[in-house]
């Protein structure tokens, strides 16, 4: 895993932590971007701006918030970053929820409101005094609550409040209103960018003369201009208290998030710690639900914390450890203590004239790690005599530049018959998609462990 | 509206989502431009010359900037962690930036307080931690890697020392080759121990083999 992506799943672990601290459900969806991503992709910022507009809430609700070092155990240490678990599978995101729906969530976002200045503006503040200030009574007497402090008598146009069925006036503020009621047309599912444009708020409060400065798409700036037309009046602006008609300027834009709606699954919270054999806690040790993409890493002390549901089996692995499968229990914690492994798992040694530094991706067979485990635990056959025997064998194959499985190598063997069925399932598996180096096909040595298990089962890792 | 003295400085770079590489928690690094060192192996040249290709931000825009990691730095202890270049010579410009930032993140400055003792005396109630690129105590290696004196280093490093913050600092001594040895370094920290420091970070530095002399 390069360096960007393992920071990618530090800050998405913190994520995740600050929205169970504060009760928020957390929005996350599978990080899609390429390369080196240290957590500043536009999907990993829009689920910290979730974050932020919740926290924001429960603060406005008078709720506590639940944030200061929360997450300051998991980096309390220098070496967390050598110690991060690598794994051969393609980045996984951290979801200890279900996945109730996928959306795509759009946003226009008022970035910029300002008047143009001009004479106008200027000129009537002395004309029609008397006129306006009798206005103005008026105003006070409709919408006495809406009317600016003493004090602040000039202001920006807004939006007038509207009466609700029970008569009372409800404020409405642009940016939602235009939220709620611009209407997306189609085929501007990946669309961002901005949208500038003007319009002048008559004395009277009237939207006139919208013209469109930049625009984003065709149909999304005819749509923004609808909307724009049908809105309701506004207050106008006021100088001295008095209204005035004004130009404004407004930058809308559009932020367009690919999200998948999750709840969480609130059914065995499972504590416990990983150590190593001298009793030493693994920091940064992947604590997962087997099958799953649930997951969590131990903390400074080597505690863990995981939802899971019941009866769910628990895979932990550490860099340098043999990988562990627990029972998810939850009323005593688990002590998980994991054994050195002189072998690494699915290590992928590169080819002598690359440097280590510049693997792109993988190779990958087809249905990615969970595939490979399948596709294996299928084809294995006990050969005669040897039932008895249990272990791992380990067979390094090179994927070629067109996917395929060539020169398989007994790395690690068992059982001269274990072996040899070994070598002859990886022999036959099918076409991976190869490994890229600079967005290019090239050839990689990959490391396939093949587990032989008593009864029926026997599966590669 | 109100007019106060806005403080720009000129920027080599902001890294943004640094763990524990400099400082506690989540951090950014912001870089200054202009060093009065001239470290034979300096790692950002780029901070002594060409001052007029930097970015030239002020300390409101570097808050908008820098902002938006601000529960990343909450939820881990970090915060801000100005380097450069020289960043106590930005005394103003910090002290600025902390007023806007509020108390909660924590700063840190990556310093080698060569700097004139007003800008240490400004940045104390501001900065919560200080990591001090000491190089080496003795005055004439510090001079023949530098190019400079460290009469001023020993003289801040005293300052911090009687305003008792002498456990808020990390003092960097590096074995650089070609200029300093393992007992200059070990006389160096039983000289700093004797001052009353404790947290050291040791470390080599890493040289292209074409600049080892």
């Amino acid at each position: 895993m390069s360096r960007g992506k393992s920071t990618c799943r530090i800050l998405k672990e913190i994520r995740r932590q600050i929205a169970e601290a504060n009760d928020i459900e957390f929005i996350t969806s599978e990080c899609r971007y390429q390369g080196d991503c240290p957590g500043t992709c536009p999907k990993c910022e829009a689920e910290v701006r979730y974050l932020e507009e919740h926290l924001e809430r429960r603060r406005t609700a008078g709720k506590a918030i639940a944030l200061a070092g929360i997450s300051a155990g998991m980096l309390a240490t220098s070496s967390l970053q050598a110690q991060e678990p690598e794994k051969n599978s393609a980045d996984k995101t951290i979801t200890p929820q279900e996945v109730i729906a996928a959306s795509v969530k759009r946003y226009l976002k008022i970035t910029d409101f300002h008047y143009i200045e001009d004479s106008a503006f200027i000129s009537r503040k002395d004309s029609t005094i008397q006129v306006l200030e009798e206005e103005r009574k008026r105003e006070v007497e409709k919408y006495g609550e809406w009317e600016p402090a003493e004090g602040l008598m000039d202001e920006y146009p807004r939006m007038r409040p509207v009466q609700d069925s029970r008569g009372y006036f409800r404020a409405i503020f642009i940016e939602p209103y235009i939220n709620e009621n611009i209407r997306y047309p189609e085929g501007v599912d990946d669309l961002e960018g901005d949208i500038e444009i003007q319009f002048t708020v008559t004395q009277q409060g009237k939207i006139q003369n919208i013209q469109l400065k930049k625009g984003l798409h065709p149909l999304l700036d005819k749509e923004v201009l609808r909307m724009m037309k049908e809105m309701p009046d506004w207050f106008p602006a006021l100088v001295n208290g008095i209204k005035i008609e004004s130009t404004v300027s407004m930058t809308l834009r559009l932020e367009t998030e690919r999200a998948t709606i999750v709840a969480e699954r609130k059914d065995l919270l499972v504590k416990g710690t990983v150590s190593d054999e001298s009793g030493n806690p693994l920091i940064g040790a992947s604590i997962t639900e087997k099958g799953t993409e649930n997951e969590t890493l131990s903390d400074s002390s080597g505690a863990f914390k995981l939802k899971v549901p019941k009866n769910a089996t628990l895979t932990v692995c550490f860099v340098g450890m043999e990988t562990q499968e627990v029972q998810a229990r939850k009323d005593t914690p688990l002590d998980i203590v994991l054994r050195q492994d002189r072998q690494l798992m699915g290590e992928v040694p590169v080819e002598e004239s690359c440097l280590p530094g510049v693997i792109e991706t993988m190779p990958e067979f087809p249905g990615g790690i969970h595939g490979l485990t399948e596709h294996l635990a299928t084809r294995i056959r006990y050969p005669e005599g040897v039932q008895e025997m249990e272990g791992r064998v380990i067979v390094q194959v090179t994927i070629d530049e067109d996917g395929y499985v060539k020169a398989p190598l007994m790395v690690k063997g068992l059982h001269p018959l274990l072996d040899k069925e070994a070598l002859r399932v990886v022999s036959g598996l099918p076409r991976w998609k190869p490994g890229l180096i600079r967005g290019k096909p090239a050839r990689m040595k990959y490391t396939i462990p093949v587990f032989f298990k008593k009864k029926e089962t026997a599966y590669g890792n | 509206m109100c007019l106060t003295k806005v403080f720009t400085a000129p920027l080599i770079g902001i890294s943004r989502h640094r763990l524990l590489t400099d400082g506690e928690g989540i951090s950014t690094l912001v870089a200054f431009h202009g060093c009065p060192l001239r470290c034979k192996y300096c790692f950002n040249p780029q901070s002594w010359e060409h001052e007029e290709r930097c970015e030239r931000l002020d300390c409101a825009t570097l808050y908008e900037r820098t902002r938006m990691d601000e529960l990343y730095f909450l939820a881990t202890g970090g915060g801000i962690t100005f380097g450069g270049g020289e960043p106590c010579l930005r005394s103003g410009f910090i002290t600025e930036f902390c007023r806007l930032c509020g108390n909660d993140w924590q700063i840190t400055v990556e310093t080698s307080l060569n700097v004139p003792q007003p800008h240490i005396e400004k940045l104390l109630p501001a900065v919560n931690r200080f990591i001090i690129d000491i190089k080496d105590m003795n005055p004439d290696i510090y001079r023949r890697y530098t190019g400079q004196g460290n009469e001023q280093v020993l003289t801040n490093l005293r300052l911090l020392q009687r305003q008792g913050r002498a456990a808020d600092c990390t003092l960097r001594l590096p074995l650089i080759p070609g200029f300093n040895t393992e007992k200059d370094r070990n006389r160096s920290v039983e000289q700093l121990k004797a001052e009353g420091f404790a947290c050291f970070d040791l470390f080599t530095y890493i040289t292209p083999k074409n600049q080892q002399p």
